[in-house]
């Protein structure tokens, strides 16, 4: 554990080392967040200020609350494992007594966690004047169901990521997989449209994957848009795919480490 | 006339990787499908609750998306990777090979690596040009058509010194996975009609970090949208861009130390 627990502290020290790197990326996503904006306020221009269930101002919350939580949810870990695969620097990770995606996922807690702490601040502050409201909705099991729903959904975010990533054992470089796998979380993942505005047939087919657990469930439950049955079969249907998809990155590993050439080491 | 020669060569070159791995051009096939088919899916969700977005139909609105994929196949074949691994190369101290030579470093820097398995993405583009064509309520002149594939070259070069500017700051800042997020958000701006941007972020987007424009200006030139003022308005902004590009990268080179 103690190990571990120094692992996490190096992926404080590396968000803290390259504040300036830190900072640019909150540029990307602030670029997004006013893309995404500037597309809903068109849209609802179009629909008469409403779309399906949503008026501006609970669109705009949504995708305020979205911004909140993206920097802790929202994993880049595959560059890194397709990097240390591509380069062989997955060498020197073989050689430690620890589990080389287990610290991967705790570098990368350790270092959205410090993320989220600056969305907050940056973030928190327009969503509370924008809708002072939603914070008199929380109470104590809202905040920790909150927590748990979002802890669910970067497990799942990394997971996938992840096994993605992987994907450099058996091909040159898994860059281009990891930027299709973006596209894909984009659209099917409620982060620019939430899910209950796809058509209905479509959107019982993405409840059945893991998308919507990513951010459209932990989004619509601060929202207040579920009620408490939805919720908790939400939390259940996240853990199971938490569950389902360590298990398929574990056996992937396994495969893959026997293709590992240590290119350049 | 000799950076001309060495671009065709450096084409030559990575042409040559396609032949070998062939396999390539086949996934980048079936990625680049899934891609765009999302995105198609994204418009037909927006237009099932709506006419018109800021003015552009859907069959407008998927030609914007398909002049996007345009210049980005086509970035995508001649340089976006080098830019995305720009800081990568740094770090492994592999610029150095590349600035020694006497030839434009810039050149060298971004065009290296060319990935001729990207032609399968302009078979999808293509189609979705078909599709768009067919969501059309009105007739579009072939003319005017061509003339949009024609302009995307301006997006194409315009884009390349957008992406030389924000890679340039790699001389400061060396974490490559930021570029790369970076990178891939900015490129979201385009996909959309740029007159969805509007007041003073608008203005910005389309005349001072131009990329509001890129794929919205050739489908404009493409349905006879706005006569052509915006188009010369663009094409000045990318000598301008380049320009700015090119000094930028001169003055970045100068802080740059060696890794290797």
């Amino acid at each position: 554990m103690k190990k571990y627990l120094a692992i996490m502290k190096l992926g404080w020290l590396d968000a803290m080392e390259y504040r300036l790197e830190f900072l640019l990326g909150y540029l990307g996503w602030l670029v997004s967040f006013v893309i995404a904006v500037f597309v809903w306020l068109a849209v609802a221009a179009g629909g008469n200020g409403t779309v399906g269930n949503y008026d501006i101002k609970t669109m705009v919350t949504y995708l305020l609350i979205i911004q909140l939580l993206r920097a802790f949810i929202f994993s880049r870990a595959g560059f890194i494992i397709n990097q240390d695969i591509q380069q062989g620097t997955l060498s020197n990770w073989m050689l430690k007594p620890i589990s080389y995606l287990g610290s991967q996922f705790l570098i990368e807690l350790a270092n959205n966690t410090l993320r989220s702490l600056v969305g907050f601040v940056v973030f928190g502050i327009v969503l509370f004047y924008y809708n002072t409201e939603l914070f008199y909705t929380f109470h104590v099991a809202k905040i920790f169901l909150s927590l748990v729903a979002i802890l669910i959904a970067h497990t799942i975010s990394f997971l996938i990521i992840s096994i993605i990533a992987l994907g450099a054992y058996w091909v040159v470089n898994a860059n281009r997989f990891l930027f299709i796998y973006f596209s894909l979380l984009t659209i099917f993942s409620g982060m620019l449209i939430p899910i209950d505005l796809f058509p209905d047939h479509i959107a019982k087919i993405l409840y059945l994957t893991p998308f919507p657990y990513v951010f459209f469930f932990p989004t619509s439950y601060i929202l207040g848009t579920l009620n408490g049955e939805e919720t908790l079969r939400a939390l259940l249907i996240g853990s199971c795919y938490v569950l389902l998809l360590g298990l398929l990155l574990i056996s992937i590993n396994k495969a893959g480490i026997k293709k590992y050439e240590a290119v350049g080491k | 006339m000799k950076t001309i020669k060495i671009f065709f060569a450096l084409c030559a070159i990575n042409f040559k990787h396609l032949l070998i791995y062939r396999a390539s051009f086949w996934i980048t096939f079936l990625l680049m499908a899934g891609w765009a088919g999302a995105y198609v899916t994204f418009i037909e969700v927006i237009f099932g609750h709506i006419d018109t977005l800021a003015g552009w139909g859907k069959g407008e609105a998927l030609l914007v998306l398909s002049y996007y994929y345009l210049f980005q196949n086509i970035s995508d074949i001649f340089y976006k990777d080098n830019f995305e691994e720009f800081s990568d190369v740094m770090r492994r101290g592999e610029l150095d090979f590349r600035i020694i030579k006497p030839v434009s470093s810039r050149l060298l820097a971004f065009c290296y690596k060319m990935r001729f398995d990207q032609l399968a993405s302009l078979v999808v583009t293509a189609g979705l040009f078909a599709y768009a064509l067919s969501e059309l309520k009105m007739n579009i002149s072939p003319l005017y058509f061509s003339m949009g594939i024609l302009y995307t070259t301006i997006s194409v070069v315009l884009y390349y010194s957008i992406l030389s500017i924000i890679s340039t700051f790699a001389f400061w800042m060396q974490k490559s996975d930021t570029f790369k997020v970076l990178i891939w958000n900015v490129s979201q701006v385009a996909r959309y009609p740029r007159q969805i941007y509007t007041g003073i972020i608008g203005k910005v987007l389309t005349f001072i970090i131009p990329i509001a424009g890129l794929a919205s200006v050739p489908a404009e030139i493409a349905l006879q949208f706005d006569h052509g003022k915006i188009a010369y308005i663009l094409a000045g902004i990318t000598i301008v861009m380049m320009a700015i590009a090119q000094w930028f990268w001169s003055f970045g080179l100068k802080r740059y130390s060696s890794a290797g």
